[in-house]
């Protein structure tokens, strides 16, 4: 395991199953409008091995699903690499540029606007499987697509196959979505809140089929969302990383991460979420933040971006120079292996 | 439907009415009702609401025979799936629906210094008056209930007019104490369009204009959905200190189970158009005897605690023109037996002889099997000593039912 967390990022040295599948390194997305540059994402890496489910959490505005889009290939980072399978995906052609998007495919947030509400739910899921090549005839492609029906629970197919996405409500679309993602046989599929504008009372069943799809396909994700309870609940065999402004500032486990939050964001966030439970959501206690104001992506403070709202900030140290993401007590950033918990602060760097 | 809400909301500049049409509150004399027999500190008391709507395809039951009491500085929170008729109520409570909605059934008698009125049956002056100075019902999302083209300001002094306060200058000083006090840089929001406001900010300058004519209840339509973590905290923490210090009453309508265990006295499960469960916060979180209410506590990932799987409510809400037959819950049920089939349960105490309307004091369920539901059922977070403990598994009890 050693090896594996002193491994740098631009290795592409095969370490058989333990190679990241998928690879953000410094990852930048800076986008210039008339009032300025926005540095939407600002030097994200991180990795996910096949079959691993990394979170990113954050609130809006701070670059989770431009990240998402960049590691989905939607968007070229305008500084930073995307690997998969340990090959630059700017890099590749033809058939493995094809075998990457393939690879690599994403749900997206609003079931209501991603589903052509013109073709029926077999003619959906049919189209990509005789486009890539998944079945040779339209019977075949429609026997295929009443698997992956029941593959994502809805049952019975053969009911859906022949409906419109109007006659079906958020998280059946929402099912559907994720079924034509599992056309083209993918190994990793971003999820953009793939929940949030489901009905509360079934979107843990939804994210249930999405695990078992975890389990059973060996399919990774890329689980974005802004609630961290969910978050927990998906990614606990996983990790979760948490943004900020266009930077992440934590990683880990997502079972630790949570249990014990290191950078003050987190903690901030952790505390001030309600819980479900009368008595010990009215006793926790809260990390008071210096200032309520999100900064501006035109105005960024100057070094640690958190620095004004920080609770332990220091003068001198925090609005210097930008954190680095790395695990206490070390000095190079170990991103890709699985079990370090890393942070991006001054204070908790200095121990 | 819009009409009527917006012009309810603050857009009514134009249209609102000088102040001499103004009528006090105890004109609604053909509404009065006789309220010897209510408890003085009841605000609201609604007795067998029922509202439809008419479609084509028939009449849709969004509200079905619901009664509560609420009474003076209580929070009651209504929970529920989207399509259950929570915000129909509460629209209900404020004479807000639709035209195609109808009021076929009940009363709702709202009370203030011992004089008591039906809602339902006021003229129209005296509901302007109700509406706002009495209760005031404070919208889901914070964009769209603000007018786009007006100054914050300008819509404060519009409501402020509307109910009879036609000294500008007293407006604006009450509106800067208003915005003051939801923690708001007063002067530059007044001057703010809605547009330069934040999310959060706009939802404080709701809560702010829903208090501009200090009602003695507030109606608060999801207050935290699609508000970032942090800010939502502000919202919360802030509801809680304004009602602290004010005493009104608080209707909370929400999907969001935390923030009825952040905020709420009394919670009321609503499912199919009906409460089918209302209790103190405790009973409902800790001691649920409704089949509904377990099934949303069962779903609701937490960030205490060890980790366990949740599963989802089965099945898909009932069709509120054709309910099924017996209780409205039975398809989704685990529980279900054939008597659930043949006849709808009654809303009743779980502990014998109690009090059997929702309200404080009381805990009631509609359900026949309510013991059996509430003895399957632990899912405390933390102990009494509030160590962190492994809730033992309901779920899967339910599951062998």
């Amino acid at each position: 395991m050693t090896a594996v967390n002193a491994r740098s990022v631009d290795s592409t040295t095969s370490l058989g199953s333990q190679a990241p599948l998928i690879t953000l390194e410094n990852v930048r997305w800076h986008v210039p409008t008339p009032r300025g540059l926005v540095k939407a994402v600002d030097g994200v890496s991180f990795s996910a091995r096949d079959g691993e489910i990394v979170c990113l959490v954050g609130e809006s505005g701070c670059g989770k699903t431009t990240t998402g889009k960049i590691a989905a290939g939607l968007l070229t980072p305008t500084s930073g690499r995307v690997l998969y399978e340990g090959r630059d995906i700017s890099s590749l052609r033809g058939d493995d540029f094809s075998r990457f998007r393939r690879g690599v495919q994403l749900v997206h947030q609003d079931p209501y606007a991603s589903i052509n509400p013109m073709h029926t739910v077999g003619a959906t899921l049919s189209a990509p499987l005789r486009r890539h090549g998944f079945a040779g005839s339209s019977s075949a492609a429609r026997t295929r697509a009443a698997e992956l029906l029941d593959l994502v629970d809805l049952t019975p197919s053969n009911d859906f196959l022949d409906k419109y996405p109007h006659q079906l409500s958020g998280g059946q679309r929402q099912r559907v979505a994720i079924a034509r993602a599992l056309t083209v046989e993918p190994r990793f599929i971003v999820a953009d809140e793939p929940v949030s504008m489901v009905e509360v009372s079934i979107r843990i069943s939804l994210l249930n089929t999405m695990l078992r799809l975890q389990r059973e396909l060996g399919t990774g994700f890329l689980f974005i969302t802004h609630d961290l309870a969910l978050a927990r609940y998906f990614a606990w065999g996983g990790r979760i990383g948490v943004m900020y402004v266009g930077r992440m500032v934590e990683l880990g486990l997502a079972s630790d991460l949570i249990a014990n939050p290191q950078h003050p964001y987190t903690r901030a966030l952790l505390s001030a979420i309600p819980e479900a439970d009368p008595e010990l959501t009215r006793t926790k206690t809260r990390v008071e933040l210096r200032s309520l104001e999100i900064p501006s992506l035109l105005k960024l403070p100057s070094g640690c971006t958190f620095h004004p709202r920080c609770p332990q900030f220091e003068t001198g140290l925090c609005e210097v120079s930008v954190p680095q993401l790395r695990a206490p007590g070390s000095t190079v950033a170990e991103l890709d292996s699985s079990n370090v918990h890393a942070v991006a602060c001054h204070v908790v760097a200095r121990g | 439907m819009n009409g009527t809400v917006a012009s309810a909301i603050g857009g009514t500049g134009v249209f609102a009415p000088p102040s001499r049409f103004r009528l006090p509150w105890s004109s609604a004399v053909d509404a009065r009702v006789d309220g010897s027999k209510l408890p003085k500190e009841v605000v609201l008391s609604v007795r067998d609401l029922t509202v439809a709507y008419r479609v084509r395809r028939g009449m849709v039951q969004a509200v079905r025979k619901v009664s509560f009491d609420l009474r003076r500085g209580e929070t009651l929170a209504l929970i529920g799936e989207s399509g259950s008729g929570k915000t129909t109520l509460a629209l209900a409570l404020v004479r807000l629906l639709v035209r195609a909605a109808k009021v076929t059934d009940g009363t709702v008698v709202y009370q203030r210094d011992g004089r008591a009125v039906d809602v339902l049956r006021v003229g129209s002056d005296a509901l302007r008056h109700y509406r706002w100075n009495e209760c005031a019902m404070v919208f889901q999302s914070a964009l769209n209930a603000l007018n786009p083209v007006l100054r914050v300001r300008e819509q404060f002094i519009d409501v402020a007019r509307a109910h009879g306060m036609t000294n500008r200058a007293t407006a604006v000083a009450r509106t800067l104490e208003l915005l003051k006090l939801v923690q708001l840089d007063a002067e530059r929001v007044a001057g703010s369009y809605p547009h330069e406001l934040s999310g959060g900010m706009r939802q404080r300058v709701l809560i702010a204009m829903g208090l501009l004519l200090d009602p003695q209840v507030i109606i608060l339509d999801e207050p935290t959905t699609a508000l970032d973590i942090l800010t939502q905290r502000t919202v919360i923490d802030l509801l809680r200190r304004l009602k602290e210090e004010r005493q009104f009453a608080l209707i909370l309508v929400s999907h969001d189970l935390a923030l009825a265990a952040e905020l709420a006295d009394q919670v009321a499960t609503v499912y199919a158009g009906r409460i089918v469960e209302c209790g103190s916060v405790a009973d409902i979180f800790y001691r649920p005897n409704h089949p509904y209410t377990v099934g949303l506590l069962n779903a609701v990932p937490t960030l205490s605690g060890d980790f366990r799987s949740l599963v989802s409510v089965r099945g898909q809400p009932p069709d509120l023109i054709d309910l099924p037959r017996g209780c409205s819950f039975l398809p989704r049920c685990p529980f279900g037996t054939p008597e659930c089939e043949r006849e709808d349960p009654q809303l009743v105490s779980v502990v014998p002889g109690g009090p059997s309307i929702p309200g404080a004091g009381s805990h009631t369920a509609a359900c026949f099997h309510a013991p059996t539901v509430a003895k399957g059922f632990s899912r405390r977070l933390k102990t009494e000593q509030g160590d962190e403990v492994a809730s033992p598994d309901a779920s899967a009890k339910r599951g062998t039912r």
